[in-house]
């Protein structure tokens, strides 16, 4: 683990795929698919991009990939330049693999065949080897004389990585790869599919509308929201330094309260806190996690239970403060309040994060 | 990674339908419009001259006769086909699957033999007149002109409407009657208010086509002698030097055929189509019919009899006349190869003539791309007798080396059914996911390779059905052939129709009953999809 981290912080420094200024407005569309949008993604790294339907992150995904072109902007493999106002590299010249949201493996092939795709112009026993390497790396090794139509879903993700990874891309490309399975393969699949991005040192973007799946397999996350970047950093710092009041709303719940900024502090009706650097103009807002909120069990205090949600290894409330404000709070399932029981909080923030009201 | 410069904005470079896909589907479409387009200046080029011929009161005599000929056609068809529908696939009628199959067949007999059928049982002492001879009856009603013409395209084209409304009635979710009939409403009138109003839409279709195949027709009206566009079009082709009239004539006719075609599809306007293809999760109930269930059964037998029943007695009878007279036959073996060779060139040309046309349509939907298309289709609109026609003209004033060789016949087929071709090559390509595709390409194949590898073996069985109708259909056409064919060239068809053009019914049998037999392939084909689609859930 920590071996692994190593080397992706040292190969951190070499982006495979830049990006900048890209903007893509689809012909007849009014509002602009994608507007603006800037990052790059390093050797060995994976990066989410994470947003609502809607919101340009497939655009995105097929602008990298070479099947829409962008209207401004440019796209950059390593030194090369794929996408400019004068330049266009075909897909089938990018030397990226592509894992679509159906998978979109060939019907007439079998899965063999499917991996074998993408490797002409190998020697018939180089392609042979590798093929049988590829089915090795996603346990397929019994399943390659198969047709897609006799593979569960599961396998049939399987078979499109194997298919994405056989010609070693320098990027794979990841469309909602795990929407088309249920629920119970997809934790499983996903847990599979980031062992073997690792075993491979593959660096690979994935499009995602889940923010679990985002976190699950990510080292950066890149949020959009109507076709614009809202942050891209790790998911930790997506999590609890949220840039702007959409993200952390989309990326776990969030309330907010009404303070205070005096002299490098917070004032809250809950306490003060320390705050280093420069609050937002007028007004401001923070904004609570639930597992920034604390239920003390010391007595009545400043808030009344309004409702209680059991989830089996924690139970959340919706609180009501005196002020008016609503917030919640997870607390480990052992002692249990009411509606209407007066509780003492305490609030316990990872980091101080204000938003103008 | 190898770079290509552009000029200018690539802004929609990558996107726009690519110049491989383009240029043959130009030339396609140019191929398509060139007889309507020819017709057109011809007819312009006559200037004052045209519009004389077009207002004299012959010409509007003709015009009112093919109108009214087309409107009763229809008519009757939609009135046989309504009740059949039900009958055949949601009651209690006796044989009800026997019967759903046999209603369906009037559609195997081409109209030239239907009519050929018709003179020789029905005509002036034809084989009715004889038999009833004894008991007295010397004249039957005239067959010849209206009623002839009228009861030969009813008989053996209304199966397209009934085709069309069973599709429909098979996708309509028995639900919405049982909610009709839980809110008080009979049989009758849940038929009426909810049923009827969502086969509009299959009806109009279904009535569209047999518009389109009387307007049309060539073989019927000219045995029955009924003076419609297409036979004084003929006539007036073969009996004068001055084609003018002709292509005047044949102009009003294509403009009559796309106004229809444009009406049909006003009237459907928004309504929103059923779903063919989603079938239902239960099976539609059964209609008791009660004291009516020997009545129906005795109708559709009755209609049985005269559309299936005349022509083969028909055609055995003379078959065993033919037999016993030693009629020779050596001549249907040649005209056989000829029809197949013909048909055979005509469904390769058509298929990869509307592979372009097909894969543009659905992959690039755009506006230019629109009306490519709807000229592949403009085929549908024009009569066989106006494409042979205006081709005929053509190759004889501009394409001299041409004129009289099987290239026009191959081209006057591939115009004619391009549409077949389009359609089932469109209905598979639909379901090939476009994501397949973009697949292929990310894995470093280009379009050309794409296409090779991918997309066309994903297309095969739309590609063997597109192939295989334009074939059968080519086959048994008559008009164009008749018109294009080299010299000394005959086929299956012509060999009918000159036979019993001039009487010599015994001739004609062997070779109408052969194309009949090639007209079964496809109506079976039909009749066992829509089985299948029937006996799910």
């Amino acid at each position: 683990m920590t071996h692994a981290a190593g080397v992706s912080q040292q190969k951190a420094r070499r982006p495979v795929i830049t990006v900048a200024g890209l903007s893509k407005t689809y012909l007849g569309a009014v509002d602009e698919a994608v507007q603006e949008l800037s990052f790059a993604v390093n050797e060995g790294e994976t990066l989410a991009l994470l947003g609502p339907s809607g919101c340009g992150k497939t655009t995105t995904l097929r602008l990298l990939a070479g099947f829409e072109a962008p209207d401004a902007g440019e796209v950059r493999i390593r030194d090369a330049v794929v996408a400019s106002a004068t330049a266009w590299v075909p897909p089938e010249r990018r030397g990226l693999g592509m894992v679509f949201q159906q998978f979109a493996l060939f019907p007439h092939l079998t899965v063999r065949q499917n991996v074998a795709y993408g490797l002409r112009g190998r020697g018939r026993a180089e392609k042979a080897e590798r093929v049988r390497e590829m089915l090795e790396l996603v346990s397929m090794t019994e399943f390659g004389e198969r047709y897609p139509h006799a593979l569960s879903g599961g396998q049939q993700q399987r078979a499109a990585l194997a298919r994405a990874l056989a010609p070693r891309p320098s990027v794979v490309l990841m469309d909602e790869p795990f929407a088309s399975l249920d629920a119970g393969l997809r934790s499983q699949t996903r847990r599979e599919v980031k062992a073997i991005l690792t075993r491979t040192g593959a660096t690979a973007i994935m499009v995602t509308h889940d923010q679990e799946e985002a976190f699950a397999l990510a080292d950066r996350i890149l949020v959009m929201r109507a076709g614009r970047q809202e942050q891209l950093n790790t998911p930790d710092n997506i999590y609890h330094r949220p840039a702007t009041r959409f993200v952390a709303g989309f990326v776990g719940q969030a309330d907010f309260l009404p303070v205070e900024v005096q002299d490098n502090a917070v004032v809250t009706e809950l306490g003060r806190f320390g705050y280093e650097g420069s609050p937002p103009e007028g007004a401001v807002e923070m904004m609570l996690r639930p597992d920034d909120v604390e239920i003390c069990d010391d007595g009545p205090g400043e808030g009344v239970v309004l409702d209680r949600e059991f989830k089996r290894a924690y139970n959340r409330y919706s609180l009501r403060l005196d002020s008016g404000a609503t917030v919640r709070s997870v607390t480990p399932a052992m002692g249990v309040y009411h509606a209407g029981d007066r509780v003492r909080l305490r609030l316990r923030p990872v980091h101080v994060v204000l938003f103008p009201r | 990674m190898r770079m290509r410069r552009r000029r200018g904005p690539f802004v929609r470079a990558s996107l726009a339908a690519p110049a491989m896909l383009m240029i043959p589907a130009i030339i396609v479409a140019g191929a398509v419009a060139l007889p309507l387009v020819y017709l057109a200046l011809r007819t312009f080029d006559a200037g004052g001259d045209a519009l004389d011929l077009l207002a004299r009161w012959q010409t509007l005599r003709v015009l009112g006769r093919s109108v009214l000929l087309a409107a009763a056609v229809t008519a009757t068809a939609v009135a046989i086909s309504v009740p059949l529908a039900s009958l055949t696939t949601r009651s209690d009628m006796p044989g009800k699957r026997v019967w759903s199959v046999l209603t369906v067949l009037p559609l195997v007999v081409p109209s030239y033999i239907g009519g050929f059928a018709l003179v020789s049982a029905l005509g002036p002492k034809g084989l009715a007149q004889q038999a009833l001879e004894p008991l007295g009856v010397d004249r039957l009603p005239e067959i010849y002109g209206f009623p002839g013409a009228w009861l030969a395209l009813s008989l053996f084209s209304y199966p397209y409407v009934l085709l069309s409304i069973r599709a429909a009635m098979a996708g309509l979710d028995p639900a919405q009657e049982e909610a009709s009939r839980s809110l008080g409403h009979g049989t009758g009138e849940t038929f009426l208010r909810v049923t009827l109003p969502q086969l509009r839409p299959a009806i109009g279709a279904g009535a569209l086509l047999v518009a389109l195949y009387t307007l049309s027709d060539f073989g019927a009206v000219s045995l029955l002698r009924f003076n419609s566009f297409t036979r004084v079009i003929y006539l007036q082709y073969e009996g004068s030097f001055d084609r003018t009239l002709a292509a005047v004539l044949a102009l009003v006719l294509v403009a009559l055929g796309i106004a229809l075609v444009a009406w049909e599809q006003q009237l459907r306007g928004r309504a929103r189509y059923y779903s063919v293809g989603s079938g239902t999760a239960r099976r539609p109930p059964v209609a008791h019919l009660g004291r009516w269930r020997w009545p129906a059964f005795a109708l559709t037998a009755l209609l049985v009899l005269v559309a299936l029943g005349i022509p083969a007695s028909v055609l055995l009878y003379w078959l065993a006349q033919g037999l016993a007279h030693h009629v020779e036959i050596g001549f249907v073996g040649t005209a056989a190869a000829h029809a197949v060779y013909a048909a055979g060139l005509a469904a390769g040309a058509a298929v990869m003539a509307a592979l372009p046309v097909a894969i543009l349509a659905v992959r690039f939907p755009r506006r230019h791309v629109r009306v490519l298309e709807a000229a592949a289709y403009l085929g549908f609109a024009m009569p066989g007798i106006v494409v042979a026609l205006a081709l005929v003209f053509f190759g004889a004033n501009f394409a001299t080396p041409l004129y009289q060789t099987l290239f026009m016949l191959v081209l006057a087929y591939v115009v004619l059914f391009l549409p077949m071709a389009v359609g089932a090559l469109r209905a598979s390509l639909l379901q090939v996911n476009p994501a397949v595709e973009e697949a292929a390409r990310s894995l470093g194949r280009s379009p050309l390779e794409v296409l090779a590898t991918v997309t066309l073996p994903l297309m095969r069985s739309g590609i063997a059905v597109g192939a295989a109708l334009v074939f059968l259909t080519a086959m048994k056409e008559l008009p164009a052939t008749l018109l294009l064919s080299p010299l000394g060239f005959k086929t299956l068809a012509t060999e009918v129709w000159s036979a019993a053009d001039i009487g010599f019914f015994s001739k004609a049998a062997v070779p109408a009953l052969l194309l009949i037999g090639v007209s079964l392939v496809p109506v079976a084909i039909l009749l066992w999809r829509e089985r299948a689609h029937d006996g799910r859930g």
